[in-house]
């Protein structure tokens, strides 16, 4: 019956079927990796060679290497730091911002029952609206600065965040709350020692969907508003037909949101491990 | 002898904007001090709220529940739950796990934490202390359970189906640790099941419950067996007379709950 997980077992003498069930698995893996790369390769390649011999007319597709030589021409004249910089500043404000808030909100909720009934419906509907439809409203309010592109931002992420967080607030457990109430647990212990941790993975998964609603609110606040960032860039190349400057624009905002992705992730991996929660 | 638990005419009524359930009615029955006893009833039969209104989480509609002399209340760590299943943390040590009543009570003092230990190690749990739940056994979870109660020495221990997430294996080994545990700290202790076996080979005293709303039936007194473990009840030569006394209790609420059911219709 007791059956326990030890973490410095003994080495253990592998059969030599487990060694080539290992070595299989590993194959396998190394092949998907290679694969995931060549996929990558063989469509700039393509892609290329397509517009190297007039085959598409790189005026409108571009080219990777044209690409890369718009890339090395914003790095030098410096421009590319002050564009990367502001749309990440921004990005990064708004995703704060929407967590914390939206948390707090969904704290603010999971309390008042009465407060949140009242509620509910207009979270669900303003979940619902198209933000962009918002565009005219933030401009004239805000001004035509951060602030407006910030406020777009949160329209997009905030009331997702609200109701994950507050779904999985409401969806504790009853025979855990049963627990605390056996034990006299006030509601604000109820909150801390139980709702909240046990709701760091909810919390966490709306991090995730919150970057890429922090992108995407970003991204379209620039497109409406912006002197500066990446969503500038693409909009004024677009407008002047400079599909160079389109195209590298959105690789390196590709890079950026793939790396804020990650960044949320790594953060997974360490909490679930220092909290002891298994996905 | 003194009545730890007394229920005096107890009534409660459950109201859904539908409907007005009486599920308990006029129930008056003591636990002594230091007994063990059993409630048994069919399914349904509102067990569960009989204990939500010992510990206090319930307040009854008419009548009263004291407790050592003193309404049931649940934030007077009077009584002690357990549950059907652990419920323990799982982002929590075994430790903090045991002591999580005693920082919910703001009881969490360092004599209390060495009490905790000191019960860890009694029931071979104190090597484990730093584990976490899902390191450890079914079994051994559940006796976490009990030793989480425990820690905040309530006067009353309430056992609310605690083995019948177990298989039953694990369940019959469980019963002998709980036993011997609530004896040798001399706990008395309300413990409800639908589990026939388990209420003979736990209890002092029985009582069978009606259907809803819940009446008393009977009550069977097993004291005779008083000096056997669980183990060595189910051995008996009497287990199975007293199984039958009960058995054949709980048919005729059920059947005349039927009849009841058919004629209303």
């Amino acid at each position: 019956m007791k059956h326990i997980s030890r973490k410095n077992s003994p080495p253990i003498e592998y059969t030599p079927e487990h060694i080539s069930y290992v070595r299989n698995l590993r194959k396998k893996n190394a092949v998907i990796t290679l694969s995931r790369v060549g996929l990558l390769l063989i469509f700039l390649l393509l892609w290329e060679l397509l517009a190297k011999f007039n085959v598409i007319d790189s005026f409108i597709s571009s080219s990777p290497s044209r690409m890369w030589d718009c890339f090395v021409e914003l790095v030098r004249n410096g421009e590319l730091g002050e564009h990367v910089g502001i749309t990440l500043l921004e990005t990064v404000i708004s995703f704060f911002l929407a967590t914390t808030l939206g948390t707090l909100i969904a704290i603010v909720l999971w309390w008042f029952e009465g407060v949140r009934r009242v509620l509910e419906p207009y979270v669900v509907v303003l979940n619902a609206l198209p933000k962009i439809a918002l565009g005219p409203i933030i401009i004239i309010w805000m001004g035509t600065d951060m602030s407006s592109i910030i406020t777009m931002a949160l329209a997009i992420s905030l009331f997702v965040t609200i109701l994950n967080t507050l779904s999985g607030f409401l969806s504790v457990e009853k025979s855990k709350l049963m627990l605390m109430q056996t034990l006299g647990a006030n509601k604000w212990q109820t909150l801390t020692k139980l709702v909240l941790p046990s709701n760091i993975p909810n919390i966490i998964d709306a991090l995730k969907i919150n970057v890429g609603m922090c992108w995407v609110g970003t991204i379209m606040g620039e497109y409406l508003v912006s002197h500066a960032g990446l969503g500038y860039l693409i909009i004024y190349g677009g407008q002047i037909f400079k599909l160079d400057l389109v195209m590298t624009s959105t690789v390196i905002l590709c890079f950026l949101a793939g790396g804020m992705y990650y960044i949320v992730a790594l953060l997974q991996k360490i909490v679930s491990k220092k909290l002891n929660i298994e996905k | 002898m003194n009545a730890i638990l007394q229920m005096q005419n107890v009534c409660l009524t459950y109201h859904t904007p539908k409907n007005e359930t009486l599920a308990v009615k006029d129930l008056s029955f003591e636990c002594y001090d230091g007994e063990l006893l059993g409630i048994v009833g069919p399914s349904g039969c509102g067990k569960t709220t009989i204990l939500s209104l010992m510990s206090g989480i319930l307040t009854p509609t008419r009548g009263e529940v004291l407790i050592g002399g003193q309404k049931a209340n649940s934030r007077s760590g009077m009584t002690g739950y357990m549950l059907q299943k652990d419920e323990l943390m799982p982002w929590r040590t075994i430790l903090s796990n045991v002591t999580l009543g005693l920082e919910i009570k703001k009881q969490k003092t360092p004599e209390k934490v060495e009490y905790a230990k000191k019960l860890l190690q009694k029931y071979n749990l104190y090597d484990f202390k730093d584990f976490y739940p899902n390191q450890l056994s079914g079994g051994m979870k559940q006796r976490v359970a009990l030793i989480r109660t425990l820690v905040l020495e309530p006067k009353l221990m309430l056992l609310d189906e605690p083995f019948s997430a177990l298989d039953f294996q694990t369940r019959l080994n469980v019963v002998e640790d709980v036993y011997s545990i609530l004896k040798s700290e001399n706990k008395s202790a309300v413990f409800v099941t639908h589990d026939i076996n388990e209420a003979i080979s736990l209890c002092d005293r029985v009582i069978v419950l009606t259907q809803r709303p819940s009446r008393i039936k009977e009550i069977i007194d097993i004291s005779p067996l008083n000096e056997l473990s669980p183990l060595k009840r189910r051995e008996s030569a009497s287990f199975s007379s007293y199984f039958d006394k009960i058995w054949s209790n709980l048919q005729i609420t059920t059947e005349k709950s039927n009849e009841t059911h058919i004629t209303q219709k």
